[in-house]
C-alpha cells in the first residue's frame, strides 16, 4: 500500500506547487487533491489516506477547523497547515488540533520536515 | 508557457474580479464583514501566489494591502475612502501587471517604483492619521487610466475580441435553433393536443430568452461613436484652415452605440463627408458675406438613435445643391438620357452625387475627383448594411443623413417567394406590403408604374431582378413590397409573402463575396438556406 497524502487548498496553482514538491521528495508516495473542507473530509471517509497538506486560509471552513474534524476521525494522521500568516492565535490554535506548520511559498526545503516526520510515524513498509 | 505561470494567469485574473467585486460592494456597504473577509482572502492568495515567481514589487504591493485588510478585520474597523481608493489602485496595478506578465512573461518596467508607491499609501493608511499638519492621503499616482476616484463605481474587464467572436457564433447557431424549434412547434399546434399547446407556451419563453441573450451578446460589441467622432474636431480644423474656409464644427454624438465593426467602417465615409461638406460645402469668406451669411460655416455632425437603427447626420448651411445644374451635369457626362435626367424630381437629382463617374466641374465648387469620393462613400455605408441619402437647397446648405442598423448579429427579414424560390428581405427596406390590382399597373416608357397613394411609383419584378425565370401572373393582384431606395420608394412584385423571421446573416465568402444584391445568407430552422437579397443594390 502506497503513503497518500491529501492536498487541501482552493488555489489551484497552490496545489500543483504542492503536488510538484510532494513528487520530488516522495516520488513513490500518491497525491489526491481536495479544493475545500467538504471535499477533503468526503475523500478522508472514502479513501486511504496516509498524510494531509491543509491550506490554512480558505474560504469556509479554513484549515484549523478542517484539520479539526480530520482529528475526530483520524486521531493519529500527520497533518500539517500550509500558511503564510504564522500569527500566534493561528500557532496555538493549529497546537490544540496537533498539526504541523508549513510555510508559503511551499519550497521542497520547507516541506522536507513534514514529510519526513510523517513518513517516520507511518507503518514501516510506507516509507 | 510555463503550466505553472498559465495557472497563475487564470487564477490571478480571477482573484483580480473577485477582489474587485468585494471591494466595489464593501465601498457600498463598510460594514459587511464577510466582504471584508473575501477580500482579505483574495488578496492574500494572489500575494501567495506570486510569491511563486519572481514578481517582486507586485508581492510587496498585495503584502501591504493585505496587511491593511487584516488590520481592518482584527479591528473591527470601517474602510473609508482613501483606504477604498488605495485597495483599488493596488487591484488594478495587479490587473495590469497581470496582463503585462501575460503579454511578456514578467512585470513592466514601471512596475518596481508602481509598487512602492502603493505599499507606502498602504502601509501610511495602517497608522492612524496624524491629524492637520499631516497631508492628505492620495492614491498612489499609477501609470493607468483608471485611479480616478469617480470612476470607481464602473468596473471594466478586458476581454479577448476572439472570445466575444466565438460567442456571437454561439448566439448566431441559437437562433437557427430557436427558429428550428418554432417550426416544430407550428407543425406540432396543429394537433392542437394540450401537449403540444405547453409545447407552444415554452418555445415562446424559449425565444424570448434567445432574444435577451442575443441583445445580451450585441451590447458587448456596442461601441459610442464618440469614439470615432472624437477624431474629427482636429483634422477639421487642419483642413478648413488648409482651404482657407472658416468653419464652426459642432458634434452632437447624443450618446450613441453601435457595433464595434459599424462604428470602425463609418470613420471612412464620415471622412469623406466632412471633407465635401468644408470643401464644397462651404463657400469662401467672399461669397458668404454677399449672401448675407455670417463668415464662419457652420457643419454640424450628429448622430440619433431610431429604434434599431441609428442615423449620422452631416449638415452644413453652405452653397447647397442645384438640381438644374446636377441634371445637366448627369447629361453632359454621358451618365443618363436627357429624358431620364429631366424625368427626376429634385429629390432624384440630389441622389445623383452618388452615382459613379459623376463628377460635377464648376470653377466656383471645384468638386473634381469628389465624384469618386461620394459613389465610394455609398459603397461603403452600403457594406455596413446602411443607405445614404443628401439633400439640400440651392444656397441654403446640404444635409447628408446616414441610416446605419445599430448591430449586425441578427436581422429581421420577411421571406418572399420568387421563380419558386424563397428569398429574405431585410424588414428595415420594406416601408409596407401591398396589394396592387393588375389593371392599375400602367407601363409607363419601357416599364411599369403604379400610384400608390397619390404618389406614383416604379413597379419591378423580383424575379426579373434576379434574372430568374417569370413566373405566372396569377391573381387579379399583385403582392408588391414597397421598399425604399435611396430617396425613392420602389414596388417589388412577389409571388408570395411568407413569415417575418429573425436571422443571422452570414456574409457571402470567397468567390460569391461580391455577388451585387445579396447580403448573405441564413439558415432556416428547417435546413434550407435562405439567401438574403439588399434589395436597394438589386434595384440600383
Amino acid at each position: 500500500m502506497t503513503t497518500t497524502v491529501l492536498i487541501v487548498d482552493d488555489s489551484k496553482l497552490a496545489r500543483i506547487v504542492a503536488a510538484k514538491a510532494i513528487s520530488a521528495l516522495k516520488p513513490s508516495w500518491q497525491r489526491i487533491e481536495a479544493s475545500n473542507a467538504s471535499e477533503a473530509l468526503e475523500l478522508i471517509a472514502k479513501n486511504q489516506i496516509d498524510v494531509a497538506l491543509l491550506d490554512f486560509n480558505m474560504p469556509g471552513i479554513n484549515g484549523v477547523e478542517l484539520a479539526d474534524e480530520i482529528r475526530k476521525l483520524r486521531p493519529s494522521m500527520p497533518i500539517a497547515l500550509i500558511t503564510a500568516n504564522i500569527q500566534n492565535e493561528v500557532v496555538a490554535a493549529a497546537k490544540a488540533v496537533d498539526a504541523a506548520f508549513v510555510a508559503k511559498p511551499l519550497t521542497q526545503e520547507g516541506l522536507q520536515g513534514f514529510l519526513d516526520i510523517a513518513a517516520l510515524t507511518l507503518p514501516a513498509e510506507n516509507i | 508557457m510555463d503550466d505553472l505561470l498559465e495557472q497563475f494567469l487564470i487564477e490571478g485574473r480571477e482573484l483580480v474580479v473577485q477582489a474587485s467585486d468585494d471591494l466595489i460592494a464593501l465601498e457600498r456597504s463598510p460594514s459587511d464583514s464577510a466582504r471584508l473577509d473575501s477580500l482579505f482572502r483574495a488578496v492574500h492568495t494572489l500575494k501567495g501566489s506570486v510569491a511563486l515567481f519572481d514578481f517582486a514589487p507586485m508581492g510587496a504591493a498585495l503584502h501591504a494591502a493585505e496587511d491593511l485588510l487584516g488590520k481592518l478585520r482584527a479591528e473591527k474597523s470601517e474602510a473609508d475612502r482613501s483606504v477604498i481608493d488605495a485597495l483599488l489602485a493596488c487591484i488594478d496595478a495587479s490587473e495590469r501587471w497581470i496582463e503585462a506578465i501575460a503579454r511578456t512573461g514578467g512585470l513592466p518596467a514601471s512596475a518596481e517604483q508602481e509598487g512602492r508607491g502603493l505599499s507606502q499609501t498602504l502601509s501610511i493608511l495602517m497608522t492612524p492619521a496624524p491629524g492637520e499638519d499631516g497631508p492628505s492621503v492620495e492614491p498612489a499616482e499609477s501609470s493607468g487610466p483608471s485611479s480616478t476616484p469617480t470612476e470607481s463605481s464602473t468596473r471594466t474587464m478586458r476581454v479577448d475580441t476572439a472570445r466575444i467572436d466565438s460567442l456571437v457564433d454561439l448566439v448566431g447557431e441559437l437562433i437557427v435553433a430557436k427558429n428550428s424549434l418554432g417550426h416544430l412547434s407550428a407543425q406540432a399546434s396543429a394537433a392542437n393536443s394540450p401537449l403540444a399547446n405547453a409545447f407552444a407556451a415554452n418555445v415562446a419563453g424559449f425565444e424570448r430568452l434567445t432574444s435577451d441573450m442575443n441583445r445580451a451578446v450585441m451590447s458587448l460589441r456596442m461601441t459610442p461613436v464618440s469614439r470615432i467622432f472624437e477624431r474629427f474636431p482636429r483634422w477639421m480644423r487642419d483642413t478648413a484652415s488648409k482651404l482657407g474656409k472658416s468653419v464652426e464644427f459642432e458634434i452632437r454624438d447624443g450618446g450613441v452605440e453601435a457595433d464595434k465593426s459599424i462604428v470602425d467602417g463609418l470613420f471612412e465615409p464620415l471622412l469623406h463627408v466632412l471633407r465635401n461638406a468644408v470643401d464644397h460645402g462651404i463657400e469662401d469668406a467672399k461669397s458668404r458675406r454677399s449672401s448675407g451669411k455670417p463668415v464662419a460655416g457652420r457643419i454640424v455632425l450628429e448622430a440619433r438613435a431610431d429604434g434599431d437603427q441609428i442615423i449620422i447626420s452631416v449638415s452644413d448651411d453652405g452653397a447647397g445643391l442645384d438640381p438644374s445644374r446636377l441634371r445637366s451635369v448627369a447629361k453632359l457626362k454621358g451618365l443618363l438620357t436627357e429624358e431620364a435626367a429631366n424625368a427626376l424630381d429634385d429629390a432624384g437629382a440630389a441622389d445623383l452625387i452618388f452615382m459613379p463617374g459623376f463628377s460635377s466641374s464648376d470653377a466656383v465648387t471645384e468638386i473634381s475627383g469628389r465624384g469618386v469620393g461620394m459613389d465610394a462613400v455609398r459603397t461603403g455605408i452600403a457594406a455596413l448594411g446602411g443607405r445614404i441619402t443628401v439633400k439640400g437647397s440651392l444656397g441654403a446648405g446640404t444635409t447628408v443623413q446616414m441610416h446605419l442598423p445599430q448591430a449586425v448579429l441578427s436581422r429581421t427579414v420577411i421571406v418572399a417567394q420568387a421563380a419558386g424560390d424563397w428569398f429574405g428581405i431585410p424588414i428595415s427596406g420594406i416601408v409596407e406590403s401591398a396589394r396592387i390590382p393588375r389593371n392599375r399597373i400602367l407601363p409607363i416608357r419601357d416599364g411599369e408604374a403604379f400610384v400608390l397613394r397619390g404618389r406614383t411609383l416604379p413597379f419591378l419584378r423580383l424575379d426579373e431582378l434576379l434574372n430568374l425565370p417569370e413566373g405566372g401572373q396569377a391573381g387579379s393582384e399583385a403582392k408588391v413590397l414597397v421598399v425604399s431606395v435611396g430617396s425613392q420608394l420602389v414596388g417589388v412584385e412577389v409571388d408570395g409573402v411568407g413569415e417575418r423571421l429573425d436571422v443571422f446573416v452570414r456574409p457571402l465568402a470567397g468567390v460569391l463575396s461580391d455577388l451585387p444584391g445579396v447580403a448573405g445568407t441564413a439558415l432556416l430552422g428547417d435546413g434550407r438556406v435562405l439567401l438574403v437579397l439588399d434589395l436597394p443594390a438589386l434595384i440600383g
